[in-house]
């Protein structure tokens, strides 16, 4: 609880950067709106997914992006480079648990926050949208929503444990999100690419972390969906022995150095 | 050269309440007066000391001297011009160097910023050379001008931001607080370049500075500021004459005080064989020296003003509670 | 105005060796912008030719559009790269040193710092601009040159928005958020503006002028502007070039520096 009044206010310590941060997030879905509505126009649909389908779509990513995707778990570098995580292990409580802590603070932010302006903006814009009526689906989405969140939790905190290693880890985690951007499906479904690059990106974890769950919402759980969510839970389990494995090297390797 | 007449400068600044529903929606601003109708004229080839505990206005005076911040209100004219202006004829008069600033060019050598400096104030070739060459037969920087200015010590780079600003000859130097955070060494070297310039080239130097070394090294003038007010604004050794009862005489006994010896209440004594030091009003001296021909032997008596820390310490303590600040 | 372009020269190689220090991050930088370019170009290629048309618009001209935004922008963050560093120079008050020199100070924060490498990418965006408009079926000089000078025209709208990005940074120092929000806002722009709704798209067009900056010269190019859109856009440009360094100036009678 008190590392989310905490983080409420640092951002207010800082509300006009918040402020235009949240702006930004409304113009980028504003051109994502905008363009897909000009495709629809004329046209019942496109790729399998009609306008509707598709629109909502694009609102689910916006919220999924804000709730899978924020992490605070960049900080974690940050503190492998000053040194300042010698000061967490030293202290009686799992670092991992703060980790967790202050990564679900940000995210519950951030997914309040994205709500509010999904629904300014249904208010202005009034789309048509899909409602997910299958309960069994609901269940299944929120199942991969757990999943894509801990898989991109995992990912983003390998990334910040390059920092044991080298103090250049801004290039690899700026690769990441580029391909992030393009690959996780937040400003076109995945499935109208190619039957052949669909398939290769399956074996990515990237489908898995707003795309996967979007897309159970959309269709409910047919069996094709059967693969992918298998899939994701394999990339699940591979990337928590990979955490630990790479955790455990990197502190050796640290403390070698006596920082 | 230098002017300012009744000049005001008031900050605008954020006031924090705590309480995050009006700091967000309503905030308040605060008024602060940093100066408040201070008035000083300074003219060619002097070297003026203007120091002042932090706050007090030093920093700000000379921004606006310079032209970097505007007046409030007031009169300001530095070299006929108005400085606020930035008229390019009065700027390539000037030179600002900052203690705990930098304005070299931070990834490559100091060399590369002399040049770009040379550009930009329109020094031809053969004066640029003659300038450089002297400035660091000055402060003995040969070797440093080729470096990475990043690579520097504090110190080197002082003498080389120093170097920049002076490549263009300019009239009126102001130097902020050059000796901070630098070893006594480095402030050696700096305090007598600084001399030695000035010697050499008669421009106007203001200078502020925490060290009274510095200022009494260098400054014939003191201009004294708190709470954005002058308080003192003449000769250094006036305020001596001024501001200064008290004298320390320091006596360097042959034999250990006889144990008759005593001194009268109002004389503070300090006595560590052989040292005796009095600290006394100087009325009392011929009283003292008298005394003390007739009741010790020593080897050695010399007399001494009051340090100015302490003649100044005082100025600024009674400033404080005779002078409030201003709201 | 030479001792200015040799002021110019100096700073641009200055950064240039500067740049060359940190070669991997810029390296890595760059090579993520062409990434980031070539998913987006392969994507408006698969979408495109897939609908045919987007809002009226054929692939080629789409793609143009596209391109020209990629220009504009780079040619953009060539020039004004300084504008990116301005906040640490405000704060750690470095920019007074920049105020008492006797040259203009936007030679040092507007375009002290040209990025060599963002030249070098300008030339692939230059060539494939040249490919495709010359596969347009109706061209005519008239419209080459209206849309060349309207590009220029849009370098000078992006320097008056970085103009005002920096006098924000002198009042406030909140530049980063603002250099991104400015930067978000011509991205919109990056596919044909029709795609906007009113009353979305005028704002765009005309109420901050991103509008004019990057969509307008593709539809002169293509032939598409009545009188009154050209003469508006020409006023409000001039306008708005001429409010933006009124703007700086104020914001330095305001400038109250940092440190005591």
């Amino acid at each position: 609880m008190i590392a989310i009044y905490l983080a409420i206010l640092q951002l207010f310590t800082y509300r006009l950067s918040f402020i235009l941060w949240r702006a930004r997030n409304i113009f980028n879905l504003v051109f994502i709106y905008f363009l897909w509505s000009s495709v629809f126009v004329n046209r019942p649909s496109l790729f399998s997914y009609t306008q509707e389908k598709l629109i909502s779509y694009i609102l689910l990513i916006t919220i999924l992006s804000s709730l899978i995707l924020s992490t605070r778990t960049i900080d974690v570098g940050a503190d492998i480079l000053s040194g300042d995580i010698m000061n967490y292990l030293l202290k009686p409580f799992s670092f991992f648990k703060l980790v967790i802590s202050r990564d679900i603070a940000d995210k519950l932010i951030n997914v309040l926050f994205s709500i509010t302006e999904i629904v300014i903006f249904l208010v202005i814009l009034k789309p048509n949208l899909f409602i997910q009526k299958d309960a069994a689906s609901y269940f299944l989405f929120f199942l991969s929503l757990l999943i894509g969140g801990i898989i991109a939790f995992f990912i983003s905190l390998n990334l910040s444990f390059l920092a044991f290693w080298s103090s250049e880890i801004w290039a690899p985690r700026y690769m990441y999100s580029i391909f992030l951007w393009f690959l996780a499906g937040s400003f076109f479904p995945l499935d109208i690419l190619p039957k052949f690059i669909y398939s290769v990106l399956l074996f990515t974890p990237f489908p898995y972390l707003i795309f996967l769950p979007s897309k159970i919402y959309l269709n409910g759980f047919t069996n094709a969906l059967f693969i992918p969510i298998t899939l994701s839970l394999v990339w699940c389990v591979i990337l928590y022995f990979l955490t630990k494995k790479i955790w455990n090297e990197g502190i050796k390797n640290y403390s070698a150095f006596g920082r | 050269m230098i002017t300012a007449k009744n000049l005001t400068k008031i900050y605008k600044t954020y006031h924090k309440t705590g309480n995050i529903i009006t700091d967000l929606f309503q905030r308040q601003y605060k008024d602060k007066k940093a100066l408040d109708n201070i008035s000083f004229d300074i003219t060619e080839d002097e070297l003026v000391g203007f120091i002042g505990p932090n706050g007090a206005g030093k920093t700000t005076t000379m921004k606006i001297l310079s032209g970097i911040l505007y007046p409030t209100s007031g009169l300001v004219e530095v070299l006929r011009f108005t400085p606020s202006e930035k008229e390019y004829a009065f700027l390539k008069q000037i030179a600002f160097v900052m203690g705990h600033k930098n304005q070299l060019l931070w990834e490559l050598p100091a060399m590369d910023s002399f040049k770009l400096n040379k550009e930009i104030y329109e020094i031809d070739d053969r004066t640029f050379k003659n300038t450089v060459n002297e400035l660091i037969e000055l402060l003995q920087a040969e070797k440093l001008i080729n470096q990475p200015v990043k690579t520097l010590s504090l110190g080197q780079r002082m003498r080389m931001e120093l170097i920049a600003s002076l490549l263009h000859k300019p009239k009126i130097l102001f130097l902020d607080e050059p000796t901070i955070g630098l070893d006594i060494f480095a402030q050696t070297t700096i305090i007598n370049f600084i001399k030695e310039y000035q010697k050499r080239y008669n421009s106007t130097i203001m200078l502020t500075s925490h060290y009274m070394q510095d200022v009494q090294r260098l400054a014939k003038r003191l201009i004294m500021i708190n709470h954005g007010r002058i308080i003192f604004d003449g000769l250094l050794q006036d305020l001596v004459a001024k501001y200064s009862q008290q004298k320390m005489v320091h006596i360097t006994l042959l034999k250990p005080l006889p144990k008759d010896f005593e001194t009268p209440e109002e004389i503070k004594c300090e006595y560590n064989f052989p040292q005796l030091r009095i600290n006394t009003q100087k009325e009392h001296i011929a009283g003292i020296l008298s005394y003390m021909l007739k009741k010790v032997e020593f080897t050695d008596v010399t007399i001494e003003d009051e340090p100015i820390e302490e003649i100044i310490k005082k100025i600024f303590t009674s400033s404080q509670n005779t002078v409030s600040p201003p709201k | 105005m030479i001792r200015n372009l040799k002021i110019f020269w100096l700073y641009s190689t200055f950064s240039a060796k500067t740049a060359f220090q940190h070669r991997v991050g810029v390296i890595s930088f760059l090579s993520g912008k062409m990434i980031r370019f070539l998913f987006s170009l392969l994507f408006i290629f698969f979408l495109v030719s897939k609908t045919k048309l987007f809002v009226g618009y054929s692939l080629n001209q789409t793609l143009i559009f596209f391109l020209t935004f990629n220009f504009i922008d780079s040619a953009a963050q060539l020039l004004f790269r300084e504008v990116y560093r301005f906040r640490p120079l405000v704060i750690t008050g470095e920019l007074d040193g920049v105020l008492l020199k006797p040259f203009h100070p936007f030679l040092r924060v507007l375009v002290g710092g040209v990025d060599v490498l963002d030249a070098i990418t300008l030339i692939p965006f230059f060539a494939l601009l040249i490919y495709f408009i010359l596969r347009i079926p109706s061209l005519t000089i008239q419209n080459i040159l209206l849309y060349g000078g309207f590009l220029i025209n849009g370098i000078c709208l992006a320097a008056a928005f970085h103009i005002i990005i920096l006098s924000i940074g002198v009042l406030t120092t909140e530049v980063d958020n603002i250099t991104l929000i400015y930067r978000d806002f011509t991205k919109m722009l990056s596919l044909p503006i029709d795609m906007y709704k009113e009353p979305l798209r005028s704002f765009l067009m005309f109420g901050i002028p991103v509008g004019i900056m990057i969509a307008l010269p593709s539809k002169l190019l293509f032939g598409l502007l009545t009188p009154n859109v050209f003469i508006t856009s020409i006023i409000i440009s001039a306008v708005f070039i001429l409010f933006s360094l009124y703007f700086w100036n104020t914001a330095l009678t305001k400038y109250q520096s940092v440190g005591s």
